[in-house]
């Protein structure tokens, strides 16, 4: 998948306003780790979408470490603290606008990481983490964003011998490779934001896309909570973050960060009950300047049982008309489709809704793949019947 | 043709052939009706060209499953999208107009209800729809998945009934109650729902 956007060459990393002793690295766990010459970064506290209790302070502590190993200065644990308790900020979800401007100027960082855990089970380790850095900055432009999810028993392989059983050894494997995705994508060398594979088998059941929306041009896109009336908490949080993620690993799209978008939501007291209106979507527009917004519900999301299951609706709206300009209505398993031996099989369900939400984008602008309903029925339309409207769907 | 003539080909071996093609056209037939699901109703007064957005109401729902309403409007209103025949407004913008409007009952709201409605949000019509039987269906040991739907489609200046099908999908069928396996998944099951709905308004 193509890059959305050129590559912002990282900052310099400032020496810093907050001297020598902040400029070190710290972890809360695990001693100190060697001190990197990267760009100087803040780790916000994690947030859990996880849906379950998780020890949150000690997988910040490593994944800090993880971070300073790949070569990127981490502003300590209490310096940051102090920095969000100064300006009060509790959700750590999202970067404001002005916050993203004074940890640049208090911080001296070049970007902020914001970390979610989208999923966590020690037992039979199963962990999934989406990461994004944002810019320390007014725009608050989102720099790189990836994510993994893994299982330990996703690949048993011959014999077993590729099953990982200590959840301890698939953090590592986890933050790792995406503290090196990070540091690679600061320091221009790799993608922007990791893109999941796509599978034919995961492709949504029902969808349509609009004329209107064009291949060749640049959009702004910002992406509202999702509606979720799924069991497990934070659903609609989580589809959102998989959505946004590989909407800015798709070609044309740029993403607005999250947190800018909740600052206008609550800003100008958007309440979206029954999901958002034109109202709503003008409203968004006037403010943060998107061509695009994507909203949806969320009905099952859920890794509970043997296999995954994703059920989801998401519909993106042109600003300009308020028209809708493309809808995915999907349904998957994660044992859809299996290959011989059961090979291929998703085992969380960050991952599932990740390949589904990368298959619905890929086929964005393929126009082969959106045919409309009637031509697929047994019988044609009878004379006088209705038509395809003009400029609707391809 | 005389009773005699046809007394006498009826031991011919073309009668016999003619007679057995009759009698499997006559089975094809009874199989065909006993295959067909739901009732249809159009209005052959009204001008479906003229209709070019609808309003998708949600669905009143009478099963067990508390999301069934909205996942069969869901699926219901991206698949009659798809189909390019009309647009259907955003769910929310729905449940604005509603709540601006007044209605009290968004699922069987009044004919004045459904102008006033149609005329805050710009549609042509209205759908409104009931989800009847959603989920899992038991009969001694098979299980099976069914939904059942009703939907009807209300003229935007009137408040008239111009279109109304019911469809039933899923259930427990032979191979099921021989050889189990619970049927085919739910949401494959609303699909072809939907798609049974939107065939019967778009015919």
């Amino acid at each position: 998948m193509a890059r959305p956007q050129s590559p912002q060459p990282p900052q310099s990393s400032a020496s810093g306003a907050l001297g020598p002793a902040a400029a070190g690295s710290r972890v809360a766990a695990g001693g100190a780790p060697p001190l990197g010459a990267g760009p100087r970064i803040a780790l916000f506290p994690l947030e859990n979408l996880a849906g379950t209790a998780a020890p949150l302070r000690e997988l910040r502590g490593a994944l800090e470490a993880s971070l300073a190993r790949a070569g990127l200065r981490v502003v300590a644990a209490e310096t940051l603290d102090a920095f969000l308790t100064k300006h009060r900020v509790r959700y750590t979800g999202g970067v404001e606008s002005g916050i993203a401007k004074s940890a640049g100027e208090e911080l001296g960082v070049s970007a902020i990481v914001l970390a979610a855990l989208e999923g966590y089970a020690p037992d039979a380790p199963r962990l999934a983490l989406t990461m994004r850095a944002v810019g320390a900055r007014e725009e608050a432009p989102i720099l790189w964003i990836d994510g993994l999810s893994r299982a330990g028993d996703e690949s048993p392989g011959f014999l077993g011998l590729g099953l990982v059983r200590s959840p301890v050894v698939l953090q590592e494997q986890i933050f790792s490779r995406l503290s090196g995705s990070l540091a690679a994508a600061l320091a221009g060398k790799g993608p922007l934001a990791g893109a999941c594979e796509g599978a034919g088998r995961f492709r949504p059941k029902v969808r349509y896309r609009s004329a209107l929306l064009s291949p060749g041009r640049n959009y702004s896109v910002a992406v509202v909570p999702f509606r979720s009336f799924a069991k497990r908490r934070n659903a609609g949080d989580l589809l959102a973050l998989e959505l946004l993620r590989q909407q800015a690993a798709t070609q044309g799209f740029r993403v607005i960060e999250p947190g800018v978008v909740r600052e206008v939501i609550l800003k100008h007291r958007i309440v979206m009950e029954g999901g958002v209106s034109l109202d709503q979507v003008r409203t968004l527009v006037g403010a943060l300047g998107a061509d695009l917004v994507i909203a949806g519900d969320v009905f099952e999301l859920d890794d509970a049982g043997s296999v995954p299951v994703v059920s989801f609706t998401a519909s993106m709206l042109d600003a300009r008309t308020g028209d809708i300009v493309w809808q995915a209505s999907a349904y998957a398993r994660g044992d859809e489709g299996l290959r011989l031996f059961g090979t291929g099989i998703v085992r969380t369900a960050p991952a599932l809704a990740c390949r589904v939400l990368r298959t619905s984008l890929d086929e964005l602008f393929d126009l082969k793949a959106f045919e409309p309903i009637e031509r697929r029925a047994s019988e044609p339309a009878k004379k006088g019947g209705w038509k395809p409207r003009e400029g609707g769907a391809e | 043709m005389s009773i005699a003539r046809v007394l006498v080909d009826r031991p011919s071996r073309w009668g016999l052939a003619a007679a057995a093609t009759r009698g499997a056209g006559l089975l094809v037939v009874l199989l065909a009706l006993a295959c067909a699901s739901g009732h249809r109703y159009q209005d052959a007064q009204m001008d479906f060209g003229s209709v070019k957005t609808v309003a998708v109401l949600p669905f009143a729902n009478l099963s067990r499953d508390n999301l069934a309403g909205e996942r069969v409007r869901d699926t219901f209103a991206n698949a009659l999208l798809a189909t390019g025949a009309v647009y259907v407004l955003p769910a929310g913008e729905v449940a604005r107009a509603l709540g601006k409007a007044g209605v009290a009952n968004a699922a069987a709201p009044s004919s004045e209800e459904i102008v006033k409605l149609c005329q805050a949000v710009k549609a042509d019509a209205v759908i409104t729809a009931v989800v009847k039987e959603y989920g899992e269906l038991r009969s001694g040991t098979a299980t099976g998945n069914v939904a059942s739907v009703s939907a009807q489609m209300l003229e935007g200046t009137t408040g008239k009934v111009v279109w109304a099908a019911s469809t039933t999908k899923g259930g427990i069928g032979l191979s099921d109650r021989l050889l189990g396996g619970g049927g085919a998944p739910l949401n494959d099951v609303t699909e072809a729902a939907v798609d049974d709905l939107v065939s019967k308004l778009l015919k």
